[in-house]
Order: C-alpha cells, then structure tokens, then sequence
C-alpha cells in the first residue's frame, strides 16, 4: 500500500485549506494510506478530516517552551530527539510539503520518502529548492494584488493535475454534536429564527473590523425580528465580546437578548456544528470562515489590509466577500501600516447589510456605499476558484492581468500546452480563454501600456504606477522553467524593475514564447 | 578550603605580582559559585549553571582548546598571546608549552582565589602573567584567545577588551584576531543634497562597508537638479525657504520610511545631510542611535547650534573652543574626529604623458578661488603655477593661471593634478585673511589626500597639524608668502627631499588617517558611549556548545557533525557554526543533521517572538 505524507505546519485555517488536496489525493490512490504531518494544535481538526488516515505531530509550543527553559545545546537536542522519533524511521511513496519555512524543510528531511513534492532541500547543495508549481506560485505571491491562484488551488496542484477537482473544504461534523448544537439553539431562539454568526476577531489588528462597525452591523441586522446572532471566538476575543456587548446596550438594548454568545464556550465540534446550524457567517479572513466553507455554511467575509479575495477568499461556492482597499492593499502581513489600518473603514456597516440582505432575502444588490470597496462572489472555472465582481470598486487593469497570469498558471501546470490551457479567467476581465485569451491579455496590457505613454493619468484609476511590474515575476519564473525545467528564488527577487520595462519585456516575451 | 594549596598559590603569585596577590588574599568567593567535580575527579567551576570547564575531562578539552585555536590562527614566535579568561586554568597550561609569552587577562578576582583554593597553579603561576583588568594589558595582543565559558560570565568585560583592540587596529600597532567576533552594525547613512561632504559620504560608506558593516547609503544627491532649480529661480525668499524646507521634509521622510523598513542600529548623517528635527525626533522614539559628522568650519556655519543637540553623537573636525560651545548647549556626546583620505581613490598614479602635459606643472593649486587665495597667489605668478577649480575671479591676473576656465574638477582628475604637480600648495581658506589664517583650528582633507597620493605639498601653519603629521618631517608647512616662496624655490631643486617627505607623510596617512580608521573611532567612541546600542535591538547568540565531548560520547551519531563544526570555528561551537557545517556538505540531510537544524530554526523563532 503506497503511504502519502502531506507536511502542513500551519494554522487551522490552512489546514482546513488543504483538505481538497487531501480528498484529491484519496480519489487519486484510494487504497493509500494519506499521512498528515501537523502541529499539535491543529491534530484534532486533522482528526475530523476524512481523508486523513493517520496523524503525525510536532508540538512546537512545547518546543518553544523548552528551548526557553533549557540553554543546553544536548538537552535541546534530545527534546527534539523525542519530538521527532516518531517520524524518524517512517518511509513514505510521495511527501509533499505545503510549508516554505526552513523547519517545515528539515522536518521534511526525517522520514524517508521516494518522491518530494513542494519544497525541500537539494540533495546536492541543502539548499531550499522547490517544484515549478510552488516557483511560480512564490513569483506571483510577490504580487499579491495579482494574486490568480487561490491557496486552496496552489496546494491542491502541488500534488499534480489530477481530475475533479473538488470544490469545497473538508471537516466532518459528528452527527452527536450536530444534534446537541440544534438543541442548543432550539433552547435559544424560536425554531423558525435565522442564525447570523459573527467572527469579531481575528488572529491580528490588521484584518479585524472594528468592533463598532460589528455594532452597527449587528443593530441593523436585529431590525429584522426573527434574526438571531450568534457570537463566535476563542478566550482571546473575551474583551472584543465585552466591547460589543456595552457598545450594542447603548444602540439597541431592545435587541441584546437575541444576541447570543458562544466566545470561549464551543470546542471544535461545536463550532463546527454551531456553523451548520447557521444561515451565515459575517467575519473576516480567519480559520472560522474556512470551518465554515467545510461545513457548506454561507459566508460574508470582510477583507481587507493584507487580507486578499484572490489568495485566501472563503472556498467553496456561493460565498460572498467584500474586498476593501486602499492605495497600498493589499499590504503585507505584521508590517508597520503607517496609514492608521485605514483599510478597515473602506468597508461600512451599511454596505455588509446590504449584501447580507441580498444574501438572505435577495433584496436586489445595490453600488455600495463605499467608493473604496468591492463585492464579489465565488464560483468555480475548470482551474479551481474564481471570484466574480459583483458591484463596486473595480480596478479592470488589475482584472486583465490576474486573468493572464492564471491562464499561464494553467499552461505551465499542463506543461506548456497552451491550448489545453483550460477555461479559466472567467469574469475577471478576461473573456476568451486559451491562448486566444493570453493573446488577448498582451493587447490589452499593451493598450493599457501605450495610453499610459500618451497620458499618464489616463490610466490612474488603474493604478499603472512605477511601482507595479506585474508581469516581470512571472515570466521570469516562465522563462527559468522553460530553460531549466526548475524555477529558482533568484528569479523571484529579480522582479523589481519599474512598470514600463516589465510590461514591455513581458508582453514581448510572451509573445515570442507563444509563437516557439 | 585546601589552605596549603592555596597559600603555596599566593606565595608563587607575590613573587610575581604582589599587588594582585593582596588583592586575592582579601577577595571572597560569590555565593553563585559552584564547585563540581567532572567525571575524572577534576574540580571545575560553574558560575550561575555556566560550567568554565568540561565535566568530563577538563584537562583533555584544554588541549583541544589549544589545538583548535592553532588551527585556525598562526602565532609567530615573539608574539604575545593573551588568554581571555583563566577558570581553574586547564587551557592555560598547554600554552606554557609555547615559546611565547602568555598573558592571561581572568577578570574576576574571586575566581582566581577559588581556582588558587582548589588547584595547585604554581607552576602556571610561574610560566604565565596574570592581570585583572583590562587597562593592565599595555597595548593590544597579538594574539588574543577567547575561553569562551568566561566570555559568557563576563560580557561587558569582554566587549571593553576588543574595543581596545579596535583603538589599537586604528593605530596600526597590531592586527585582529578572527577569534573576536565582532557585531556587523547596520547603519544607514544619509548624505547631503551636493555639497563638499558629499564624496565624504562616499568614501564613509566604503570603509563601513570595509569594517564588515552593513551600510546603506541614503544619497540625497538625487535631488540636487530640483533643488538647484528652486535655488536658481527668481522668487521671493519666503517662496524659497518654503521650498527648502518641502524638500527637507520630503528626504527627512524618506529617511524615516527607510528606518521603519531597514531598522538599522544606526544613522549617520554628514554635514548638510538633510534631516529635520521632527525627523531626528522620530528616530529617537524608533530607538535608532543617530550620529553626525560636521565637517566643517563651525564658525562660519552656525546650524549646528540648532541641530547638535538632537543627535545622540557629534562629531567634529575641531575641539577646543567648539567643544565648550557645544557643551554649553547641552551635548553631551561629542567627539573630535579629523579629516581624512580614502586609499582607494587618493593614490600614486602612473600618469601618461598626455596627463602630464595636461596636469603637470613645478607647482599647483586645487580648489575654490576664497579670498584668502585670491590675494596670497598673486606673489607666485612668476612660477610654473596651475591653478584648478572655480570660483576665480575673472578680472584678476591671477585667472592667467586658472585651467579649464575655471570649470569643476573631477575627482579623477584632481588626483591626477596632485600626482603631476612637483608641489602642490595646500592653503585652507578664509574670507577674511590676506593669506594664512593664523587661527586655522582644523585640517582639511585636502592635506590627507594629498598625502595618500604621495605627492608633495606645501601646506599653511595650523595649530594641530602636528596631531596629525610630524612637522617637517611627514610635512613642510608655511607661515606667509616669503616663507612659500622659499620652501617652493628651496624644494623645487631638491627632488629627492621632497619625494621622500611625501613618502613619509603617505605612509602616515596609511596608518592613521584613513576613513577606515576615522569610522572604526567613531564607533568605538558610540560603543564606549553607549554600550548598548549596537546591542539591544540585536539577536542574542546562540548557546555555545561548551562540552563537545560530552555530545560525543552521549550521541557518538553527532561525532563527525560536531568535527565538522569544530574545524570551522576555535574555540566551542554554537549551533549556527553546526548548522553552517551542516549546509557546508552534500547529499540528504541525516537525521542528527536535522536534529541540529531544528535547534537552529526553534532558536530562530524563539528570537523573533523576544
């Protein structure tokens, strides 16, 4: 029986997006044995995920502890002896790692695998290498506001093209908590109430809404009579709860009782189950709105700052996403933001209602309010996840070349043949798919080019700065595959050269490379 | 307490050094301190849970310590070698086999009467010197070997002693050891729009950069076309201050966004450097060191008085006088530092004859037409003179002279003049004075560079120019005309004289007065200033890896791993030497090799959330 080891050391909500991944692989070789390698604090959603055979763990919290406590090279050595003899010894078919961290790579290096797919260390310089795939997918990553892929995609294809491609996450809810949930809630509110679930927090200030905003939102939404709320965190969101709580007595103290919460008070099951048992899920990019994608509970996901529909958007479809932004998003993870997080305030309460009404009662979808947001909706194309626009905001230039850079995406994926390229860039911007729509994209990228030439500020609300060279991380990356059949990092940092030259070497390039 | 080792232990010591021998008579033992025995009954010392010495056979890791050091770092005979750190000495004693003299510096006095109570080190009191301080070590070793155990309990002290190394370098009385391991600061450095410190800053990034510094060069020069143009237009002086003031604002952002992104430990500013108050003010609330070069005259630029108090460190190209000004005004931290020449660019060069023709002439001067030289040059017409640079005046004889009408010289080109000429005038300038400014304070660096050149020149009386060269040796100075004309007509028959002044003054300049020496002081005196400040914001080494034997013998399967690592460094190894060892081979990563990875990527992260 072959043994597969997929590494994903990350948090909840990423392994929660490599579940597709993980069904495809069991539909590929129904009769392996599908390994994960996690951290300890994500094995039990592992555990719910069916496509998962055995678990293996690394505690890094206990780890780090040690390594705090203990100074002693040799002790640490042991402590990690013990955290890796588990999986010292293992022998696996294939080991695909999902992480681009030096620890995920060294650990990667323990068991024996045949084949390594992801990242890994060379053999013969340890350097950290990695697939075509994930080269391409780090190229395009430097560009996030083009991001064409999402992640659920890049690690779903790291194992390779396979067929029936699922379209939805994966966490199985056990039918005994399913029923307790149903009776909780049934204890709660009126049988004929409809569920809203709100995810205040979030693991960093930069992609939380502002706990007035949820305020607002939540005062609006209590006018309808039959809506209930249901809170949703961990003990880190006890004192966001708090500030909700106080600041909707003062708004609509009429409402607070329909507002229940369950901040600290679910285990994993019972989120799941309390999910299910929702009609929607209004939060922000977190691990919740994954669990609830998996367990096909509509979302409204509020993003924003490094938050981007495009990466990370709720997988599955029918969701909808509000994208908000401002002249620097989307910005980078932990970096100082020097504008205030004044992303946060491009998405206003009385757009989410909005669309939540659209969502729920079908009100007809409105422009919203706020000129600098977006709304969008999920759908599938052959490739994977797409998000359709919707109303507002639009920035096309951007539209046209995340298109093409999916579309390339797809051929590098069939290994360059382009008329396989598959239907993809479906509504964002590009209508024509094959090579035919690549062909498409160079024009229109040369038409946006030439009048940036003639006017600048023509093109301003496309935001053609100096600054974007959007074509140049790809096609190096293209370029590096095509002659060594192995994308490098280099490539990657190599794409810094103003707009113009990029976009100039770019469409040149692809073109020359199409007529080969 | 063993007495009668100990008191045969003081006896051998007052033979050499009573004064240290009182000293360790009256000393008690801390509380902190441990005494163990390793595995083959040897006591070894262990100082808040620092064990000096292996647990398991001390006297065999001293022999590896003296080994290892071998490896890595030649010591020639003659040398001195000084020992940082002496515990109970079973590192120490296979030095004694050397033929050299070896110091050891041990900076705790309670461990030297411990290790008396314990060892019986007369022998080793006999064969080496003991001192206690760091101020005891006359000048900088030639050697210097780190145990690294006592670096570990005694930082500071540590720090203080490669300082002194680092003052010595400056000096050129010694060479490094690689042994000490020196922090790479990352400093930005912000230059002025243009201006005559412009190529300073050049020539300071280079030599940071030489020093193993990590540097980048904020160059404001990319403004000077706009800001020239806003200089050059015709508009009221309110327009034109607002102006400058857009611009200052704009660089000093540009300074402060940089900050945010580099965060380096340091930012130097030149003269002129653009950088406004609230700028500096920031820098300070970011926990960035700032440090300012003014080099220039500051009798005639009196910005400094607004500015040097809002830098952590001033440095100046005079003392005396201006440090009881700047002192009045509450700064604190300031510090002479001269002028000097970059080697790289101020050198002999093989001048074709093209050049020479162009370039050559018995006796020249590079530089601006000041007032000073207007006047003074009129009485050297009568000579081969060229004269270069601009600012001449036209209607003046003394523009006859004058090359290339008076157009900029290249930098290139300006050291091409001062390899032709046979003398090169050297008059620092003054808009007040006929000639020679008897009050002259400072030096140019006009004189380092001709010096670095090798070429010869005749260079104006200045109060502290013998701080620098020695005077009629290294240098020919002048006090007026007359005595110009007399050395220039004296010199100009006396070739050999004068090439091998000029020769004494380059040689000079190498070993004292290059960029290279004058950045080193400037962040030794920072260091000394302020101890910390290179160091808070960086990671903390990794735990070294005191007992390699210990590892050997619990997991033989680390043996060849930590051989490796052992051969890549002296002294004890620290994770990063294994990890380095570790990527320095081929072929899948073994399963202790991961082991010791993982140690290196935990303690990675464990810094980051610190």
């Amino acid at each position: 029986m072959d043994r597969i080891l997929v590494i994903q050391m990350a948090r909840m909500g990423d392994f929660l997006q490599t579940t597709p991944l993980l069904h495809g692989l069991k539909k590929e070789h129904p009769e392996a044995e599908i390994c994960v390698l996690v951290d300890e604090r994500v094995v039990e959603t592992a555990g719910h995920c069916p496509d998962v055979d055995t678990r293996y763990s690394i505690d890094s919290r206990k780890i780090m502890r040690c390594m705090l406590e203990i100074e002693d090279t040799m002790q640490r050595y042991e402590v990690l002896n013990d955290a890796c003899s588990e999986l010292h010894g293992q022998v696996f078919d294939t080991l695909v790692n999902l992480n681009y961290s030096a620890l995920t790579n060294t650990l990667s290096s323990i068991p024996r695998a045949e084949t390594v797919r992801g990242y890994r260390f060379a053999d013969s310089d340890r350097s950290i290498t990695k697939d075509p795939w994930f080269s391409f997918f780090n190229a395009t990553f430097d560009q996030a506001r083009l991001a064409p892929f999402n992640l659920v995609d890049y690690f779903y294809y790291c194992a390779g093209r396979a067929a029936n491609h699922p379209k939805k996450t994966y966490f199985s809810v056990n039918p005994a908590s399913h029923a307790k949930t149903v009776k909780r809630l049934v204890h709660l509110m009126p049988e004929d109430s409809m569920c809203i679930a709100l995810q205040l927090g979030s693991r960093h200030p930069q992609r939380t809404w502002p706990v007035d905003s949820f305020v607002e939102l939540a005062n609006r939404l209590l006018q309808y009579k039959n809506i209930h709320l249901l809170l949703l965190g961990t003990g880190e969101d006890r004192s966001t709860e708090q500030e909700f709580l106080r600041g909707l007595s003062i708004v609509g103290p009429q409402s607070v009782s329909r507002v229940h919460s369950f901040i600290d008070k679910t285990s994993l099951q019972e989120l799941a189950a309390v999910l299910k048992c929702s009609d929607l899920l209004i939060t922000g990019d977190t691990g919740t709105m994954h669990m609830a994608t998996a367990v096909d509970c509509r979302t409204l996901a509020l993003f924003f700052g490094p938050a981007y529909v495009f990466h990370t958007g709720p997988y599955g479809e029918n969701h909808w996403i509000i994208q908000g932004s401002d002249e620097c998003s989307p910005c980078v993870e932990d970096q100082n933001c020097r504008r205030g997080y004044a992303c946060k305030t491009s998405i206003i309460p009385e757009d989410v209602m909005m669309v939540s009404e659209h969502i729920l009662f079908g009100h007809s979808l409105k422009k919203p309010l706020s000129s600098t947001c977006r709304i969008l909706s999920s759908d599938f194309d052959d490739f994977g996840i797409v998000f359709k626009h919707e109303a507002g905001l639009r920035n096309e230039c951007d539209d046209v070349q995340n298109a093409c850079y999916r579309t390339m995406g797809t051929v590098l994926l069939d290994d360059c043949d382009f008329d396989s390229a598959g239907k993809c860039g479906y509504e964002q911007g590009m209508h024509v798919h094959g090579l035919d729509g690549v062909l498409q994209a160079i024009e229109s990228a040369e038409t946006l080019m030439n009048s940036y030439y003639s006017n600048p500020y023509a093109t301003e609300t496309a935001r053609l700065d100096m600054t974007n060279s959007f074509w140049h991380p790809w096609l190096n990356c293209y370029h590096d595959m095509k002659e060594s059949a192995l994308c490098r990092k280099a490539a990657q940092q190599r794409a810094s050269t103003s707009f113009i030259n990029g976009l100039t070497a770019g469409t040149g390039m692809l073109r020359q490379a199409i007529m080969q | 307490m063993n007495k009668t080792v100990f008191e045969h232990n003081i006896a051998a010591l007052q033979k050499k050094n009573p004064v240290l021998a009182e000293q360790v008579l009256s000393a008690s033992v801390s509380q902190e301190y441990q005494v163990v025995m390793s595995k083959n009954g040897l006591p070894v010392l262990k100082i808040n849970r620092i064990s000096l010495h292996s647990l398991y056979d001390p006297e065999k890791e001293g022999r590896s310590f003296l080994q290892a050091h071998l490896a890595k770092q030649s010591v020639q005979p003659g040398d001195t070698v000084c020992i940082f750190g002496l515990g109970f000495g079973y590192h120490v004693r296979p030095f004694t086999e050397l033929p050299n003299r070896v110091v050891v510096l041990e900076p705790r006095l309670d461990v030297l009467r411990c290790a008396f109570e314990q060892i019986d080190m007369a022998g080793l009191i006999e064969a080496i010197t003991i001192c206690c301080d760091v101020s005891e070590l006359q000048r900088a070793p030639e050697v210097l070997f780190a145990h690294q155990p006592t670096v570990k309990v005694n930082q500071s002290v540590f720090k203080q002693l490669t300082e002194k190394e680092n003052c010595s370098s400056a000096s050129n009385t010694t060479s490094l050891d690689s042994t000490v391991s020196k922090k790479k600061i990352r400093i930005l450095i912000v230059s002025p729009i243009y201006g005559g410190s412009l190529p300073v800053t050049r020539y300071c990034t280079d030599a940071l950069k030489e020093l193993g510094h990590e540097v980048q060069l904020l160059d404001a020069s990319m403004f000077n076309e706009p800001f020239q143009k806003v200089l050059g237009m015709k508009i009221d002086t309110n327009s034109t201050r607002v102006l400058n003031d857009l611009f200052l604002h704009l660089i000093s952002e540009m300074v402060v966004g940089t900050c945010l992104d580099y965060a380096p430990d340091m930012v130097l500013a030149l003269s002129q450097a653009p950088l406004s108050p609230q700028a500096l003010q920031r820098l300070n609330e970011l926990n960035i060191t700032t440090a300012f070069w003014f080099v220039e005259d500051y009798k005639y630029m009196p910005y400094w008085k607004q500015y040097a108090p809002l830098y952590d460190f001033y440095f100046t190209i005079q003392d005396d006088r201006f440090f009881d000004e700047l002192r009045d005004i509450g700064v604190q931290n300031y510090c002479y530092l001269p002028m000097a020449a970059d080697p790289g660019v101020h050198n002999e060069t093989n001048l074709s004859q093209e050049d020479m023709q162009e370039f050559g002439s018995d006796i020249s001067f590079m530089g601006a037409g000041y007032y000073n030289r207007q006047k003074m040059f009129h009485g050297l017409l009568d000579f081969d003179f060229k004269i270069w640079g601009n600012e001449w005046d036209m209607r003046s004889p003394v523009w006859q002279h004058v090359q290339r009408s008076g157009a900029r010289i290249s930098t290139d080109d300006t050291v091409k003049i001062f390899n032709a000429s046979k003398i090169n005038i050297n008059l620092h300038s003054s808009v007040s004075h006929e000639g020679v400014n008897p009050q002259g304070d400072f030096v140019n660096p006009r004189t380092y560079e001709l010096a670095s050149c090798g070429a010869f020149q005749l260079v104006d009386e200045r109060s502290i120019l013998n701080r620098h060269f020695a005077v009629g040796e290294e240098i020919i100075t002048y006090k007026d005309l007359e005595d110009l004309r007399a050395k220039i007509e004296y010199f100009l028959t006396h070739d050999d004289e004068r090439l091998a002044i000029a020769q004494r003054a380059k040689k000079r300049v190498m070993q004292e007065h290059t960029y290279k020496h004058r950045m080193e002081h400037m962040l030794s005196f920072i260091q000394q200033r302020k101890p910390d400040c290179f160091y808070q914001k960086s990671a903390p080494s990794s735990p070294v890896i005191h007992d390699v034997e210990a590892f050997y013998t619990k997991h033989p399967e680390t043996t060849s791993i930590l051989s490796d690592a052992l051969r890549r460094t002296q002294g004890a190894p620290n994770i990063d030497t294994v990890a380095a060892a570790i990527h320095a081979k081929q072929g899948p990563i073994e399963y202790p090799e991961a082991l010791f990875l993982l140690i290196k990527e935990y303690e990675q992260l464990l810094q980051e959330h610190r």
